[in-house]
């Protein structure tokens, strides 16, 4: 927190380097972060940069004492702004997309069944690849609902959807996820 | 970060832990060659409208210092001079047994009939005078008061104000020693007090005079602490008229005419936000096709199809629109300063102007309505039309007060008022001119 600090003087001291300093040490993360909601590593980071620029322009806002951390108030604004440009670039300015996917891609096989997803050995980037391939409605409810803290009640108002429906998409995010991790690692082993 | 309850959910929080993407090289140099050109704005709290909130606070503080500091000197000098002689002694300085000298000052003072009379005269003060002349001797025997020399010398210079002042009547009754009247509002009283029957120096000097005139300017500044509340009608809203409710706890310095109020009060006013909500309607169920098979028949030697139908739902693919209208209750800190004249000041009843400033900050903001329900319906998205409010605001208020005494220590203001706002209260300020209100301020004061 006091390096933290320390930072956040030097950039609004306008000290040189600083700013590349505060960009190095964060980008990594809130590219990662981008990387979820986009699903394709151009868009994160045109939403990093954009993210970036709003953070530098507000960082004088930022209140040590209210916010749990630098990071936490930085992935809340890169989160917003990841939404805004989902918003603005989806097709149709829809995010909850209409159902398209199959049913019969939710349907572990009979092998599968049972299966202890725990204990695959799947790594971080195979496991932000099959979030990232999750279709747009999905990933996105699951993102705010799993990694944002976001209740469901927050998802609708965010999203503008009802309740049911958010519910309804993570439901089917977590089922697809879970088919698809089963899958990679059974290709896993066959290889 | 919690616990996450569904443990597929904890379990990829736990293994994306961590996980870092490097941006690459082009995306980073974009963003510090855009970053060059933007300068942290760190002092925002410094922003143009905080300084007159400094300002409210430091008028206050000077006037609280101002009107509670002040005393006059003639009063001060009359007290002290027993309070002194008192603590010096250890003995009541007009305790007749301690002094009898003071024994002269009240007979005289008695025998003068000033209880009866609403003026003060010349002959009735050098009865006074006579009296205590007498005693004279007294005062070189007796050494039963010390007081130190710079007090007497103080006395002395109250005295030479004294003839000036000698003519005027005097209202309060004498009943023994001479004392002080009882001090009373707004008034400026002048009264007639024999210090000099109660000190001695201790040296063999006959003062020039016993008797001193002290003029006793009344007290005409006062302090007043009240509640108020002003209901408001404010026009030049982009939701029509709106009625808002204000509350507050203020104070008031006042001198003479002149006054000055300040305090802290909330302004809670209800709002609607609208919004557009953009969607697709359902149209209902189908029954979908999701696979035939055919039989060969061997008696009609045609192929007969089978259907199998599931239901589907549909949507309309274009665009339908709805709006939303969400009341939310919006609640402002309020900081005013406000400054009175009282052009007219009766015994009950004073009327003035008053004009002033008033800052408005936004406390909160609370939704009293719900969300939109789409029912089956696909909502696509959500543009807000009604511009956020504004954050901060100032506004201007003029209006003519009325107070009425209730009891000695308890008034009643009340005070049609109009306000002009500086800014819009939207964040939008492009959107309509500013609005103005009017209303009636309501104060009850307590008076200390």
């Amino acid at each position: 927190m006091k390096l933290e600090k320390a930072l956040i003087k030097d950039v609004l001291d306008n000290r040189s380097n600083a700013v590349e300093a505060l960009y190095d040490r964060f980008a990594p993360a809130m590219l990662s972060l981008c990387f979820r909601y986009t699903g394709n590593i151009q868009d994160a980071e045109d939403v990093l940069h954009e993210g970036f620029i709003k953070i530098l322009k507000s960082l004088g806002d930022f209140k040590p004492r209210q916010e749990h951390s630098l990071e936490a108030w930085m992935k809340r604004i890169m989160t917003n702004t990841a939404l805004n440009f989902l918003r603005d670039h989806s097709r149709e300015k829809r995010i909850l997309d209409i159902d398209s996917v199959r049913e019969k891609d939710f349907i572990l096989e009979d092998d599968d069944v049972g299966t202890d997803i725990y204990s695959l050995s799947v790594t971080q980037d195979q496991i932000m690849e099959l979030i990232a391939a999750l279709p747009l409605g999905y990933r996105t409810v699951f993102n705010l609902y799993v990694f944002e803290d976001h209740s469901h009640k927050e998802i609708c108002e965010q999203l503008g959807c009802s309740e049911n429906t958010s519910k309804s998409q993570l439901r089917k995010a977590r089922a697809l996820l879970r088919a698809r991790i089963i899958e990679m690692a059974n290709l896993i082993k066959v290889k | 970060m919690k616990e996450h309850p569904e443990p597929f959910d904890q379990h990829l929080r736990d293994s994306l832990k961590g996980h870092r993407l490097t941006p690459s090289d082009e995306a980073r140099k974009a963003f510090l060659q855009e970053a060059a050109a933007i300068v942290p704005d760190r002092k925002k709290w410094y922003k143009w409208y905080y300084l007159p909130a400094v300002l409210v606070l430091i008028f206050s503080a000077i006037a609280v210092i101002y009107f509670t500091r002040t005393e006059t000197p003639s009063h001060f000098v009359e007290k002290s001079a027993v309070d002194l002689i008192s603590s010096s002694t250890g003995q009541n300085p007009v305790d007749p047994l301690v002094n009898p000298h003071l024994q002269e000052v009240t007979a005289s003072a008695s025998s003068s009939s000033y209880s009866d009379s609403p003026f003060q005269t010349d002959t009735e003060t050098e009865s006074v005078t006579e009296s205590v002349t007498e005693t004279e001797t007294i005062k070189q025997n007796e050494q039963a008061v010390l007081i130190p020399e710079n007090l007497h010398q103080e006395k002395f210079a109250v005295e030479a104000d004294g003839p000036d002042v000698v003519q005027e009547p005097v209202d309060h009754e004498i009943t023994g020693l001479p004392m002080t009247p009882v001090m009373s509002g707004y008034d400026t009283l002048q009264t007639h007090i024999d210090i000099d029957s109660t000190v001695y120096t201790g040296n063999d000097s006959t003062p020039d005079r016993t008797d001193v005139y002290v003029e006793k300017p009344g007290r005409n500044e006062y302090f007043l602490v009240g509640l108020t509340t002003t209901p408001e009608l404010m026009f030049n809203t982009l939701e029509g008229d709106k009625f808002i409710n204000n509350f507050g706890v203020e104070a008031a310095f006042g001198y003479g005419k002149i006054s000055v109020h300040t305090g802290i009060g909330v302004s809670i006013s209800k709002g609607i936000v609208e919004n557009e909500i953009e969607y697709n309607s359902y149209l209902g169920t189908y029954n979908r096709l999701d696979s035939i098979s055919f039989t060969f028949s061997e008696n009609s030697g045609d192929f007969i199809p089978e259907l199998f139908m599931s239901t589907g739902e549909a949507w309309d693919d274009d665009a339908s629109y709805d709006s939303l209208e969400i009341v939310k209750r919006y609640t402002y800190l309020q900081v005013p300063l406000t400054l009175g004249f009282d052009f007219l000041q009766k015994e009950k009843f004073s009327a003035g102007v008053r004009i002033g400033t008033t800052m408005s900050v936004l406390l909160d903001s609370k939704q009293l309505t719900g969300n939109y329900e789409p029912g089956r319906n696909i909502v696509i998205g959500t543009s807000r039309l009604t511009p956020d409010r504004v954050k901060t605001t100032w506004l201007a208020t003029a209006g003519i007060s009325g107070t009425a005494m209730l009891s000695r220590k308890i008034y009643l203001e009340i005070e049609p008022q109009a306000r002009y706002y500086y800014g819009s209260v939207y964040e939008d300020s492009g959107k309509l001119k500013k609005p103005w209100s009017v209303g009636v301020r309501l104060a009850i004061w307590y008076k200390f």
